[in-house]
């Protein structure tokens, strides 16, 4: 059976902007990534972007970052304070992430290390970082992620804008 | 007594552990896959109004959430005392076989490929899938591509942003359009010969896997999975049938919706995920398994043609009633194959696009069942709802419950093989790793928790010292 043919694939010809919100909804604070994503996803989609909500980072995600002029992540975070609202700017690691040996999820690292041992190109990538107050089963956000929204759905659209700054980050509010 | 312990630092808090006590001459006494997280997502069911149950249902997991969909749906059909339009049963289950092959592309290529492919002694640094795309780079692309077949139809069905809508109560929320089942079908040969080529790989490689295919998780149990009524594989719709490791047969295409008549649930004081067992023959003997390995085990075929050739050859090469668990991984390849052919089949219906795809009703029962096929096994929802149709109870089992005392034995099976001694190599760890990885618990699903689990391997001496700790 011919192989060569089937795997050889170019890099996708999309070059706009993709927003990717990770997280469950029914974990309250770990759905503020979908939680945003669904808040600035309409106006993103009419200019062009693409908007995804996931709840795991997951391999088949290259096929969509890889052709990406910008990829913005949301995604809720344990390490910050509660309400901190952080943009890193990423690439892919030396080594991917291979601390979850039974996780179904990938590293964003893991992720564009993938979109580079497939395509040869690694999209530009905006990781913007909520920390969450609560991580019960639940739905709605908790008060101070609440209160921090509205900074995190404008650093989410600073990210599309290409307007986000360079590493190592910058954290742009603190409700802790 | 010293015990090893193989613990996660999850993002939330500790939901699973593996642990091996040894006694003190240095031979495993026991072993537990625990998980200690509290599963709660059927306290916040209660209140909210049936008709929002499967979408709201859909949102337990990431992973699976079309399983659950399907699940849903069909307890909220029986509430409703609906009959679905044929149309829709058939949408519904092409979506979850969509559902099964993306998820068990994601087990086999993500999460098993780089034991399979570099060995189970590599070095744990090189056990992802960027190493498998270095060593094996069609592989990957497969991997990649399968998963993203069943997720675009996922898409196309249910719509882009997760946990559709699509599959509603009385049946799917609007009809199947042309220009999607013709986007579909002409996907279909790619996906199928990646398939093939992956079981081809995967025959061949299996020489090489001789003694954990020995050693992992090889023991008798039942097995029990959704049938046809004449016997075949069987997804969204099916009859419960439970067998021996001998072909005995002990539950013969019963109503699954009666489930408490044939499985009892035990919560043990190390794990919050309830064990499940067959309640005829009691606890433990009870011990099941469900998922890929036990479907095979209890239909007589699959249905067509492609998979009952792979499905014969499977048992040529394993027997009738395959009983180690590490066959997991080549079960699932079997499905993807037959899941694949059946989306092609079931497309080609006439009335595939037939408009006549919901029955409306009011509420018409107190309590419904819905029991389908998940890529982990047999998954059961249950709810109850008040005259106005809000929920008052629910009840969910999951493959991963099904599977739990199986994963316990086969953990322990595994240990007792390849640890001797405190001094316990990577390779070995990866190998109780691998043992669980063939089962593919969804912990997200099973606890409800977000999945990363990075692992932490202590061992303690007697006293509970520190001995060695090993992190990944």
């Amino acid at each position: 059976m011919p192989r060569a043919r089937l795997g050889a694939r170019e890099r996708p010809p999309f070059e706009g902007v993709v927003l990717v919100g990770v997280g469950n909804p029914l974990r309250r604070d770990d759905g503020v990534g979908p939680a945003v994503a669904a808040a600035v996803g309409d106006d993103l989609e009419a200019g062009g972007a693409r908007v995804l909500e996931v709840g795991q980072l997951l391999p088949e995600l290259v096929e969509e970052l890889v052709g990406a002029r910008r990829v913005v992540v949301v995604d809720a975070s344990s390490a910050l304070p509660p309400g901190a609202v952080r943009v890193e700017r990423l690439g892919p690691g030396p080594s991917p992430a291979t601390g979850a040996p039974l996780s179904h999820g990938c590293s964003l690292e893991e992720l564009l290390a993938l979109c580079a041992a497939l395509y040869g190109v690694t999209p530009a990538v905006s990781l913007v970082s909520v920390g969450a107050g609560s991580f019960e089963i639940g739905a709605g956000l908790s008060p101070v992620v609440q209160a921090a929204f509205a900074a995190a759905c404008q650093a989410a659209l600073d990210g599309a804008r290409d307007v986000v700054g360079d590493p190592p980050g910058r954290e742009v509010a603190c409700g802790a | 007594m010293t015990e090893i312990v193989i613990e996660p630092i999850t993002r939330i808090e500790g939901h699973a552990r593996i642990s091996v006590q040894l006694d003190d001459r240095g031979s495993v006494a026991g072993a537990h896959f625990q998980v200690t997280q509290f599963r709660g997502f059927e306290r916040i069911c209660q209140g909210r109004p049936v008709s929002e149950m499967p979408s709201f249902m859909a949102r337990i997991c990431g992973i699976c959430p079309v399983s659950h969909l399907i699940a849903s749906a069909k307890a909220c059909d029986e509430i409703l005392g609906v009959s679905v339009p044929p149309t829709a049963r058939r949408l519904r289950r092409i979506i979850n076989l969509a559902q099964i092959v993306q998820s068990h592309a994601l087990s086999f290529f993500h999460l098993s490929s780089p034991d399979l492919l570099l060995g189970f002694d590599a070095d744990p640094a090189r056990r992802n899938l960027v190493e498998v795309l270095a060593t094996a780079p069609d592989l990957a692309r497969d991997g990649i591509a399968l998963r993203r077949f069943g997720q675009q139809i996922i898409e196309r069905l249910g719509g882009k942003r997760i946990h559709p809508a699509w599959v509603v109560p009385g049946g799917v929320s609007r009809p199947l359009e042309v220009g999607e089942r013709d986007a579909i079908l002409a996907e279909v040969p790619e996906a199928r010969a990646r398939a093939r080529r992956t079981i081809e790989w995967y025959k061949a490689k299996l020489a090489d896997l001789v003694d954990e295919a020995a050693q992992f998780g090889n023991f008798p149990s039942l097995y029990m999975g959704l049938v046809h009524e004449s016997d075949r594989a069987a997804w969204s719709d099916g009859l419960l049938k439970v067998v021996d490791h001998n072909g005995w047969v002990l539950a013969d295409r019963v109503d699954p919706k009666p489930y408490w008549d044939y499985l009892g649930e035990r919560v043990e004081p190390w794990s919050y995920l309830k064990s499940t067992y067959f309640k005829p023959l009691g606890y433990p003997e009870g011990m099941y398994r469900v998922g890929p390995l036990a479907r095979l085990n209890v239909v007589e075929r699959m249905g067509l043609p492609a998979s009952d050739a792979e499905l014969s050859d499977y048992r040529e090469r394993l027997g009738r009633y395959p009983s180690s668990s590490f066959h997991y991984h080549y079960a699932r390849l079997i499905e993807i194959i037959h899941g694949i052919d059946a989306i092609e089949h079931i497309l080609s219906a006439p009335d595939i696009l037939d408009t006549h795809v919901r029955a409306r009703a009011q509420v018409n029962a107190s309590e419904g069942v819905g029991v389908a096929e998940a890529p982990r096994g047999t998954l059961i929802h249950h709810y109850r709802v008040d005259d106005d149709g809000l929920v008052q109870w629910a009840n969910l089992v999951i493959a991963t419950g099904h599977n739990n005392l199986a994963m316990n034995r086969s953990v322990t099976e595994v240990a007792r093989h390849y640890i001797h001694g405190e001094d316990v190599q990577e390779g070995v760890l990866n190998r109780i790793e691998g043992v669980i990885r063939c089962y593919d618990p969804c912990l997200s699903c099973s606890t409800h928790a977000v999945g990363q689990m990075p692992l932490v391997i202590d061992i303690l001496d007697p006293a509970g010292g520190l001995v060695r700790r090993l992190s990944r």
